[in-house]
């Protein structure tokens, strides 16, 4: 009896969180929410051993409301974060020094929640709603310049779909992938409406790392990056095993949702750029329009050079 | 009567810290999005001082909407505990009580209730700023001199001739002071209100402002907002202290 | 005539308060008085003098009303009474007219009679000049006054003073006595005051009770034969100083 307890303890002790592992060198990865869909390859990497088998243990840290991951990859608080494209520009934009390694969702999962209802088909057309965004972001701020939103009530966004559920006259900011799935899971009938449409596009659940690590370990970010892109691809194909892992660790989101979620990413991430130039693969006009367009929304001030946010070299290849 | 040098040396001890701060992110090369240098501060105050101003009248109008209530219903409360002992025995603890429940934890409670908008935000800085007024008001009222209220007996005074006559304007020097604390509070309730409700169609306060700049990493920005929500709490401090010096400086108590 | 308390009383159509066989037993158990009886005639002023504690002042709040004795009654004549205490207890957020004046706003009393009537008050104490001055910007001894002016503005048949003048210093103090006698020669009333100081009490009353310590009886009474009119030379007198001497003596024979 006395073993097992020191044995449950020393692998508490070497499972736990820091130091050296077993497994090897120790990453952090910051997230941006808590764990969902959203995250799915970097945790099918977890999932599947690919970053065991280079050498790294991946130590992920989930986020959430209010949690900036930027500062804690720019001060090398962590080594690696996942966020959306203009979270970068942003961050470039007021000086922090990180850089987008792999973008494996290449079609921007936001959009605008409003119920089938309302009889609302596009973004241009939204009207007479309360919209619930979250304050200074630039979808809101797209959104504003590029839609009519006549007699459209902004209000604070909540983060769940409750008030959504019982009012008709109500719509919110969304991923296509998470809220809708569970609205209409609890009997709703939501309708999503992607940013896309009116042509703001960033990139979601974007790997960055500071300028500094990339320059001191490259080999490092190499790993991390080809294990990552290949965790995407497999959460792609095979996405089961993995929600399990996010489920023990989000046991709020529920299976449905994540299943759900991961159907409704694939053709986000397996779409015609990444067959052609591979999984989490960037193209640099995208950023080259981004930046632009967040210059255009006034979040951008003064001279930023948009080759610098971003490097694609370690992104796998698909084989020829 | 504030002299010159009341107003000088704490403007010394502003100029240094300044200098000093310059002279730390100058040193340090710490990044700028973490902390700004002062000038950077400055230029983006003058850049948006329009918006900075209009945010600024925004929370100060809500907080000065919950300050005006609190007073009124502390008042009230503090009336019928200092009328009724039995009242006042029962729920006086749950005044000192409720002070405690911080406010961030009630805030999102209220927009629950109220909605997002200028009432929920008055109604945050109300929840903080009443209970000042109610233990100050209940204290002033009922902590007057045996020998007065003999007094008022002997003279076969009325409850209310009583109350009107001797125990409120008694308890005026406390409750003042406990409305210049009272002020500060509903600053920063609103500013917390703000924070949560978030915006309406109508014009942002300053607790909407910094939570903005800070998701949007525009830390100097930030620091501006931040001086302005000092600056409208001084401001509330220093007039409710200034309204408290005239109602007591002929006032001090004597025997 | 007011009745209060649980005995039946004798009555004595002349006198303006009535204690009989009076008995204060606070909550604690202690006795702070032991079956005390006195009579207040119309004008007439009457000191109580003991040691701290013995209980002198809670026999004037027992006449005042303030305090019901646990044993025996008390009579007061109906109509103003005036209370004097230890401190002014002015109020500070009024000016002094504004003070004098509230027994009569209290009364229901018109404010242009009632201002009228406290500023002659004030004139009689020597205060006229400081009617619109706050209480903080008085001395001792003219916040003393104002107080004075305050008991005195109803016209009351009755007026008490409880160690009114401890608080001020030895000179005040006697200024203050000699503004009691002048105020007795131009106002009727009758008055009790009770005092520690056997000279302040012989200066001003006209029956001095000398009252034992806690629990306190009346142990004595001395006839002062000094009349109305009295003069800050009357202190120096012999037969001051003999009648003071006597009731030192008892004071000091008193039991305890």
């Amino acid at each position: 009896m006395k073993a097992l307890v020191a044995l449950a303890l020393a692998c508490a002790v070497a499972c736990g969180d820091g130091g050296s592992a077993p497994g090897g060198r120790t990453v952090r990865l910051a997230l941006n929410w808590f764990p969902e869909s959203e995250h799915g390859g970097y945790f099918a990497a977890i999932v599947h051993g690919l970053y065991r088998e280079a050498g790294l243990a991946m130590d992920v840290r989930p986020g959430g409301p209010g949690v900036a991951v930027v500062p804690r990859v720019a001060s090398r608080e962590v080594e690696f974060g996942v966020v959306n494209a203009d979270d970068v520009v942003a961050a470039r934009a007021a000086g922090a020094a990180v850089v987008a390694l792999l973008a494996p969702i290449h079609r921007s999962p936001w959009c605008v929640m409003v119920h089938e209802a309302a009889g609302i088909h596009r973004l241009a057309d939204l009207h007479d709603l309360t919209l619930a965004m979250q304050a200074g972001s630039p979808y809101l701020a797209w959104l504003e310049r590029h839609a009519r939103l006549g007699n459209v009530r902004v209000v604070p966004y909540p983060g769940t779909v409750a008030e959504f559920l019982v009012n008709p006259r109500y719509a919110q900011q969304a991923y296509v992938f998470s809220e809708p799935i569970l609205a209409a899971a609890k009997g709703g009938d939501p309708l999503c409406l992607p940013i896309a449409e009116l042509g703001f596009d960033p990139y979601a659940s974007v790997l960055v790392t500071s300028d500094a690590l990339l320059h001191a370990e490259p080999e490092l970010v190499r790993g991390v990056v080809e294990a990552s892109a290949r965790g995407w691809a497999r959460y792609a194909e095979e996405p089961g095993p993995t929600n399990v892992h996010i489920l023990s660790r989000n046991p709020e989101i529920g299976r449905a949702a994540l299943d759900r979620g991961a159907a409704a990413l694939r053709p986000l991430v397996l779409d015609d750029d990444a067959r052609r130039d591979g999984v989490g693969s960037m193209r640099a006009e995208r950023w080259q329009t981004l930046v632009g367009q967040m210059r255009e929304l006034g979040l951008v001030e003064g001279l930023l050079d948009a080759t610098a946010l971003h490097d694609g070299r370690f992104v796998p290849r698909p084989a020829p | 009567m504030t002299r010159a040098i009341d107003v000088v040396l704490p403007l010394v001890v502003a100029l240094l810290f300044v200098l000093l701060w310059h002279a730390f992110v100058a040193t340090t090369g710490i990044a700028p999005y973490l902390v700004p240098p002062p000038a950077e501060v400055g230029h983006e105050a003058w850049e948006h001082a329009g918006d900075l101003l209009a945010a600024t009248a925004r929370t100060g109008a809500a907080a000065a909407i919950a300050l005006v209530a609190s007073i009124a219903g502390g008042l009230v409360v503090a009336f019928v505990f200092a009328q009724s002992p039995l009242v006042a025995r029962s729920l006086y603890p749950y005044a000192i009580f409720l002070q405690t429940v911080p406010v961030v934890a009630i805030a999102p409670l209220v927009i629950i209730w109220s909605g997002p908008g200028l009432r929920s935000v008055v109604v945050i800085a109300f929840l903080v700023a009443v209970f000042p007024i109610i233990t100050s008001g209940t204290t002033g009222l009922t902590s007057v001199d045996r020998d007065l209220h003999d007094l008022f007996r002997i003279y076969r005074a009325s409850r209310w001739q009583t109350f009107w006559k001797l125990r409120l304007p008694h308890a005026l020097p406390d409750i003042v002071t406990g409305a210049q604390v009272s002020g500060g509070l509903a600053v920063i309730g609103a500013i917390v209100g703000e924070v949560f409700a978030g915006y309406g169609a109508e014009a942002h306060g300053l607790g909407y402002l910094v939570v903005v700049t800070a998701g949007q990493l525009k830390t100097a920005y930030l620091f501006a907002a931040i001086a302005a929500c000092t600056l409208l709490g001084l401001l509330f401090f220093a007039g409710l202290g200034w309204t408290r010096a005239a109602v007591t400086r002929r006032w001090r108590a004597v025997s | 005539m007011e009745e209060d308390g649980a005995d039946a009383v004798v009555v004595d159509p002349d006198a303006l308060a009535e204690a009989t066989d009076v008995g204060v037993r606070f909550p604690n158990g202690t006795d702070a008085l032991d079956g005390v009886s006195l009579r207040l005639r119309p004008a007439e002023l009457v000191a109580v003098v003991g040691p701290s504690g013995c209980g002198k002042s809670t026999l004037l709040r027992v006449l005042a009303g303030l305090l019901a004795p646990t044993r025996g009654g008390v009579r007061t004549a109906r109509g103003a009474v005036g209370i004097v205490f230890q401190q002014p207890t002015l109020l500070a957020w009024r000016t002094v007219v504004a003070n004098v004046t509230l027994p009569l706003e209290l009364a229901g009393v018109r404010s242009g009679e009632a201002t009228a009537r406290a500023l002659a008050q004030l004139a009689r104490v020597g205060l006229g000049d400081v009617a619109r001055v706050f209480p903080i910007e008085l001395s001792g001894g003219m916040r003393m006054r104002a107080a004075l002016a305050r008991a005195l503005v109803t016209e009351p048949q009755l007026l008490l003073l409880d160690e009114p003048f401890a608080s001020v210093d030895e000179l005040t103090r006697e200024r203050l006595g000699e503004d009691v006698v002048a105020l007795r020669a131009t106002q009727q009333f009758a008055a009790l005051l009770v005092t520690h100081s056997v000279s302040e009490a012989v200066f001003l009353a006209d029956r001095v009770l000398v009252m034992s310590p806690r629990p306190g009886r009346l142990v004595g009474e001395v006839a002062v034969p000094f009349g109305r009119t009295r003069d800050a030379a009357l202190r120096a007198s012999p037969v001051f100083a003999k009648i003071t001497g006597e009731i030192d003596e008892r004071l000091r024979r008193a039991p305890a």
